[in-house]
This record gives C-alpha cells, sequence and structure tokens, in this order.
C-alpha cells in the first residue's frame, strides 16, 4: 500500500503579525528617546515657632563652596567635617554614618555658591539621596518605628535661596 | 484547428502564492523588544530647546506633566517652549513671573488655592550657575509654583 503524500501544514501568522504591528505602532508613538527622571525639592518654607526648639535636630547643612564641600549640623551650623568636591564617595560615607545616628532624618539643606555648577549639584543630590556603593544597605525606622534595609539617605533636598 | 489551440492554451490553474513571513515576524519581534525596553510610563513629555544638555542622574522617580520652565546655555528661558526672556542676574525674573502668573489664572482661576498646581518641572542646561536657578526658583516660589521638579537623564 502506498503511502499518501501529506500536505505539509503551515501555521497561520498573519493575526499575530496584527497584533504586533499595532503594538509598534503604540509604543513607537508613546516612544521617549531620552530616558527623563526627576529630583523633587520643595522651597523653603519660614515660620515663627513658640515651641522649644528640640536640640537634637540633626539640621544637616551642605555648604557647596569651589572645591570642597562642607558638611555641617545642628542649628549653630557646627562644621562636621569637608570634603574634596572630586570625592563624592567620602562624603556619602559620612551622610551614611549621620544617617545611622538620626534614622528618622530625611531632610538636607544645600548651600551652593553662586557660581556653582548645575551638573556638580546634581552629583552631590545624588550622593545626599542614596547609597551608591552597590549592595550596601542601612537600618532605617518608619514611622511606626519598624526597621527596614534601604538605601535611602537624605532624600528631601532644600536649596537655600536667600 | 481551432479546438487544437484553445486546448493548449488553455490556462493552468496556478497555485496561490505563499510568502514566507518568518524572517519579517523575526525583524518585528526585535522591533518590539527594543521599543519595550525603552518604554517609560511617565506622561511627562519634553520637548527640549536647542542648546541645552541635561545633566546625567542616579535617579529613577518619572515626571509628572505641569508647566515646564526651560533654561538653555545663553541663559534664555522657556515657558512651555515659549521664549519669555533672559535669565541675569539675582532676584525675581519679570517676565518669567509674568508668564507664570497668566498661565496660573489661565488654568486654575476657578480652583480653590488648596488645589492649585504647585509642581514645576525645571529643566536647566548642565552649564550653569546655581545664581541662575536660585532666580528661577525665587520667581516660581513667586508665582505659587513651591514644588520644584528638577528633570535630569537617565544615567547608566
Amino acid at each position: 500500500m502506498r503511502r499518501k503524500k501529506k500536505k505539509e501544514q503551515k501555521l497561520n501568522l498573519i493575526p499575530i503579525l496584527d497584533a504586533i504591528f499595532i503594538f509598534i505602532f503604540f509604543l513607537l508613538m508613546s516612544a521617549q528617546f531620552l530616558d527623563i527622571y526627576q529630583i523633587g525639592s520643595d522651597a523653603p518654607i519660614t515660620s515663627t515657632s513658640t515651641e522649644k526648639m528640640d536640640k537634637k535636630l540633626l539640621n544637616l547643612t551642605l555648604v557647596l563652596d569651589k572645591d570642597k564641600i562642607v558638611v555641617k549640623t545642628g542649628l549653630d551650623e557646627t562644621i562636621y567635617k569637608t570634603h574634596n568636591l572630586n570625592d563624592l564617595a567620602a562624603l556619602n560615607d559620612t551622610l551614611i554614618e549621620l544617617k545611622k545616628l538620626h534614622p528618622k532624618e530625611s531632610s538636607a539643606i544645600l548651600k551652593p555658591a553662586q557660581n556653582f555648577k548645575y551638573q556638580k549639584i546634581v552629583k552631590v543630590i545624588d550622593a545626599t539621596r542614596e547609597i551608591t556603593k552597590p549592595n550596601f544597605y542601612i537600618t532605617a525606622v518608619d514611622d511606626q518605628n519598624r526597621k527596614f534595609a534601604s538605601k535611602k539617605l537624605f532624600e528631601k533636598i532644600i536649596f537655600e535661596t536667600h | 484547428m481551432n479546438r487544437t489551440f484553445f486546448k493548449d492554451n488553455k490556462r493552468t490553474k496556478k497555485e496561490p502564492m505563499d510568502i514566507d513571513i518568518t524572517s519579517l515576524l523575526d525583524v518585528l519581534v526585535i522591533l518590539l523588544v527594543f521599543l519595550l525596553k525603552s518604554y517609560n510610563a511617565s506622561d511627562l513629555k519634553l520637548n527640549l530647546v536647542k542648546k541645552l544638555t541635561v545633566p546625567k542622574s542616579v535617579s529613577r522617580t518619572l515626571g509628572n506633566h505641569t508647566v515646564i520652565v526651560q533654561v538653555d546655555s545663553e541663559k534664555k528661558i522657556f515657558v512651555n517652549k515659549e521664549e519669555v526672556g533672559y535669565a541675569l542676574g539675582a532676584g525675581e525674573n519679570q517676565a518669567l513671573l509674568a508668564k507664570l502668573n497668566e498661565i496660573r489664572n489661565g488654568i486654575s482661576e476657578r480652583l480653590p488655592a488648596s488645589k492649585q498646581e504647585k509642581k514645576i518641572n525645571l529643566v536647566f542646561d548642565e552649564g550653569l550657575p546655581y545664581q541662575v536657578m536660585k532666580s528661577i526658583m525665587h520667581t516660581s516660589a513667586v508665582a505659587g509654583y513651591s514644588e520644584f521638579k528638577f528633570i535630569v537623564q537617565g544615567n547608566y
């Protein structure tokens, strides 16, 4: 008995192709080839308070000068450490140290010099907001005193505009 | 004779042409993967002005749609891509303040103060000095936009 030659069956790819075309069109229309993100910062609010000031307040202030970064703490702005502008890793280490001492603090005040370049300010902000070392976490505390591992340092950046 | 002629020239039934679309499908899938990888869920659509280089950052917070102020390397100010003047000197920039007030009055005239938009997207050229930034931030805050969103580009 001679075997009947079976017709080769082909998969119908046309509906898949239609779907892919629609998908590509949608993605092309919404594509943004420049990856843009944002860094949030609030304008400083001044208020007068009659309450007794808490002396344990960190009041972290970073003074950005021509080639150095002065880290100041406390309401009397005591100099904590001074770093070279090119050594942002050392600044990050200092901020990790401060965050460990004040886990509930999340603000940092930036005081750049008048001619300080925006690009450098962004680099300092990056080193202030997050731990730059890979696979390094610190213990943070939330509002309900629960501990968790985090890479966040001082997320709220406030510029001194006066 | 006629009969023979027609018999010889009888149209032969052609089989439907089969196009091989596998290679096309391969290309489309590659394109799809590339587009999916570069897809950004942010509703902020930014058309950069000329002579403006956005600084790079490690920040991964997506932007939102609101008023966009751009300042290029020549200190020219643009509000939603419309040129309004130059950022010269410290203090309030009157041209920018007038434009921001106009936008605020046009959009949210009927909204209560608490519901008015406070966010503003600030796009500065990476080479600008802090003095210019300070002037723009101060003017924006005076116009009621006190939540500054500095636009940066992803650093890989």
